[in-house]
């Protein structure tokens, strides 16, 4: 297969880059806040392993029919994660998550990212 | 908004900010450029480019692929900030907006000063790393000019006595509406920049350009031609294209090996083996250009109804064969072509433009060739007479139309669709965003206080 005809993940990094993007899109347990204006994941659990949102970045909300999806974009210290939240199933999951390279052995080890 | 695609992927995105970053369309090597990051277009990448060309020009570039539905969010949100400030906003694009303040504030100072306010508002209540340009100045023509001289984050105030002054300091194809072209014929005529351009004689730009001629001289002097219009006008056509991806074999992109050691971990979105969901099959491999073809009439037809009209004319265009991919601007060796068919009664109905447009495609197209590109556009469109008809086969069709439509709100565009659509998934002519279109832009449901 000749590499023009290979499309490519919808993040593409560069060599000379340090980063991974990685479609997950799994079910996730999350502890949330409600707020008087707003709703925030605080922590989520994923695998075995709690990550500490450290930072929303953009929320966004789409439409599937009557439901609506709202999208987080959130990060701690070393990764990038995309959450939802269906508003019909009040289900969370991981939609995708992107990791710069340079912090990857801290996901070969057990202990938890908190 | 500045670089506004890049710059909202940098938002959601931390470890993206401060990276060249280039959003496309599609992340093929051909795929085209449709924003760049302010670090990226610094080192010299430029919107249009193809991937290749992009990656070439800047090594260590990160290449994304556009979410529509994230850019139309935030436009929103944007948007209903800029509502508070006037009753009259024109969605211009997904990330421009004109808006008339006359009446609201007694000068320029008090404009700019509210406008830098919302500004403020639209980076601590949006997101941090967005950036906006401001201009300010009688007319809509120069506001736009005004915007685009300072970048990013500027603020510039156009008015009667600096305006030979701003003119001076620009070229001619630094205005909206002149480009390489248009700049040769108005240099044949003798004017090389823009203050010579308005300061030329009305009758010969009438006798060069006609009345585009006079618009052009009355916008450089300051005089209102066209106004804020905060209504959309109706639709003239509806259409949706998309450019087939080339996937010629199933072999797949090499797989990332996870170390994310998770024991359940789903297959990666780059493994190519877990078909039928796989996004990369082909579409001309697996007999799917048909199926493409009725997904995007059917998209057309729904928006169609959606504005409550009938169309009179179909048109279909497909490039047939291999795209030799040549440099920008220097052409292709694809062929195929477009036909369109006049309705014998206005349509609305899914079941009939589909129909029309699948005998269309087969009039260009043998059934066998790769098929690199598909566009479909309704046209003539008007509104329902309310004439009376009896019950018939097109009513029937008609309703049924109508039915599907509302499951479809209720439960998600895919949760009914056409058999002609069979096998195609969500990856087949995604939903794409347009500069100049502002369709599904909620301003009133905006969602509030979420960024910090």
């Amino acid at each position: 297969m000749r590499e023009d005809d290979m499309l490519l993940p919808p993040v593409c990094p560069s060599p000379h880059t340090n980063m991974i993007y990685e479609k997950v899109d799994q079910p996730v347990e999350v502890l949330a806040a409600f707020r008087k204006d707003r709703a925030e994941p605080m922590t989520f659990k994923w695998g075995n392993r709690y990550y500490q949102v450290k930072k929303i970045n953009l929320v966004h909300t789409e439409r599937e029919g009557r439901e609506k999806v709202y999208y987080f974009s959130v990060s701690d210290d070393t990764a990038a994660f995309r959450l939802s939240f269906r508003s019909e199933t009040l289900a969370w999951r991981l939609e995708e998550m992107c990791e710069t390279t340079l912090n990857r052995k801290r996901w070969g080890k057990s202990d938890t990212a908190t | 908004m500045n670089s506004f695609f890049a710059s909202v992927e940098q938002q959601a995105n931390p470890f993206l900010r401060g990276k060249s970053l280039g959003v496309c369309a599609y992340l093929h090597r051909h795929g085209c450029v449709i924003a760049a990051s302010i670090e990226a277009k610094e080192r010299g990448m430029k919107v249009g480019m193809t991937m290749r060309e992009a990656q070439e020009k800047v090594p260590n570039a990160v290449f994304v692929q556009n979410d529509p539905g994230k850019y139309r969010a935030v436009t929103s949100r944007v948007f209903s900030i800029l509502h508070e400030l006037t009753d009259t906003v024109e969605h211009y694009s997904i990330d421009e907006a004109f808006l008339d303040l006359t009446g609201w504030y007694r000068d320029s100072a008090e404009a700019a000063w509210a406008l830098t306010r919302a500004r403020r508002r639209i980076t601590d209540e949006v997101g941090e790393w967005l950036r906006c340009s401001i201009g300010i100045a009688p007319t809509r023509f120069l506001a736009k000019l005004g915007s685009d001289i300072q970048k990013p984050s500027g603020l510039t105030i156009i008015t009667p006595e600096n305006l030979d002054e701003i003119l001076a300091r620009l070229d001619l194809e630094d205005v909206c509406g002149i480009g390489p072209r248009l700049r040769r014929r108005i240099e044949k005529l003798g004017y090389r920049s823009l203050v010579e351009l308005k300061r030329a004689p009305i009758p010969n730009l009438i006798r060069a350009f006609v009345k585009n001629g006079y618009f052009l001289w009355a916008k450089l002097n300051g005089l209102e031609v066209e106004r804020v219009a905060s209504e959309e006008p109706p639709p003239k056509s509806i259409g949706h294209s998309y450019c087939v991806p080339k996937s010629a074999n199933p072999a797949p992109w090499p797989q990332k090996t996870s170390q994310h050691a998770q024991p359940s971990s789903a297959a990666t979105f780059f493994d190519r083996s877990n078909a039928p969901n796989n996004p990369w099959c082909g579409v001309n491999r697996e007999g799917r250009v048909e199926a493409v073809l009725a997904k995007l009439t059917e998209r057309a037809a729904r928006r169609l109804r959606s504005h409550g009209f009938l169309a009179g004319v179909v048109s279909v265009a497909v490039g047939v064969g291999e795209r030799d991919h040549r440099p920008y601007g220097f052409g292709s060796s694809s062929v195929g072509g477009s036909e369109f068919t006049r309705l014998d009664e206005p349509a609305d109905d899914s079941f009939t433009l589909v129909g029309v447009a699948t005998r269309l495609l087969y009039e260009m197209w043998d059934g066998k060739a790769p098929v690199n590109f598909l566009a479909v556009t309704l046209t003539e469109l008007a509104a329902p007479t309310g004439q009376m008809r009896i019950m018939n086969v097109a009513t029937r069709l008609k309703m049924l139309s109508a039915a599907a439509d509302l499951v479809r709100d209720k439960h998600g565009d895919e949760a009914l669709v056409l058999g002609r659509m069979f096998r195609t998934s969500i990856v087949d002519a995604p939903d794409r965003i347009g500069f100049r279109k502002t369709n599904g832009i909620d301003v009133a449901g905006a969602w509030k206080g979420v960024g910090r």
